[in-house]
């Protein structure tokens, strides 16, 4: 894919795809598709209801991969990524992966795509349809604003 | 490191202490080997290298199912035995 039209034309595609397989997030959940941000470094489409914000990027550098961040709105707003962990820190933002892990036996990742750097059209399409299916199934109480999991949450993050 | 930590943290802090950051470019060729050219030449020019250290949101397992662009750029660093500052939040 990448070989063809580079970067940018890959993070088209995602966009393209993910906004398809997400549209979910408008229909049933009261989502707005607020922004896409694009460069070189990852792809990022974040959504955002009246209490909830869902980041959906693809990423070609540092740590590549397809990544679905949930954050809890603060004032209305998407609060600061916490990077640090310690047991003071307040954590506004899961990854669905956590999320999937501690509500089932099983796990999610992005592991049908076969090589990262050279994603196909058809391994983006399936495990973006994987991860919104899952983010409906294991996540709708976070996605009406309901944070309950959250406490539960920051305990896996910072062991 | 995801997006949101190297856009989020370590760009910022680059900015904040005056350091470079590794800007790939949209050019063809293996992006990993860019970043080593990179990283090699930043320590051949003698350069002060500082460590953010790795996103600790992510599992050893997620790391290990994908490129390690930091993974990478450590074990150059090692294998020179070039210095680092470590960068604490």
């Amino acid at each position: 894919m990448k070989k063809k039209g580079g970067v940018f034309a890959l993070y088209k595609l995602f966009e393209k795809i993910c906004l398809k397989s997400f549209h979910f997030l408008s229909d049933e959940f009261g989502f707005k598709h607020v922004k896409t941000e694009t460069d070189i470094y990852s792809c990022v489409i974040t959504y955002k209801n009246k209490t909830t914000a869902i980041e959906i990027s693809l990423e070609q550098y540092n740590m590549p991969g397809v990544w679905v961040l949930i954050y809890r709105l603060i004032d209305g707003e998407i609060p600061e990524y916490a990077a640090v962990t310690r047991p003071e820190t307040v954590i506004n933002s899961f990854y669905l992966p956590d999320i999937v892990s501690l509500r089932s036996s099983s796990s999610i990742s992005d592991k049908e795509i076969k090589d990262i750097l050279h994603p196909k059209r058809k391994e983006l399409e399936v495990v973006l349809e994987k991860y919104a299916k899952s983010l409906k199934k294991y996540a709708p109480d976070i996605l009406q604003g309901d944070f309950k999991i959250f406490p539960q949450l920051e305990k896996i993050v910072k062991k | 490191m995801c997006p949101q930590l190297f856009k989020k943290r370590v760009i910022p802090k680059a900015k904040e202490i005056g350091a470079d950051y590794y800007k790939p470019r949209a050019t063809k060729g293996d992006p990993m080997e860019k970043n080593k050219r990179w990283i090699n030449d930043k320590m051949r020019e003698n350069r002060k290298i500082y460590d953010r250290g790795r996103d600790p949101r992510r599992t050893d397992k997620e790391r290990s199912q994908r490129p390690d662009f930091y993974g990478m750029e450590s074990d150059a660093i090692k294998k020179k035995n070039y210095p680092v500052e470590k960068l604490e939040d």
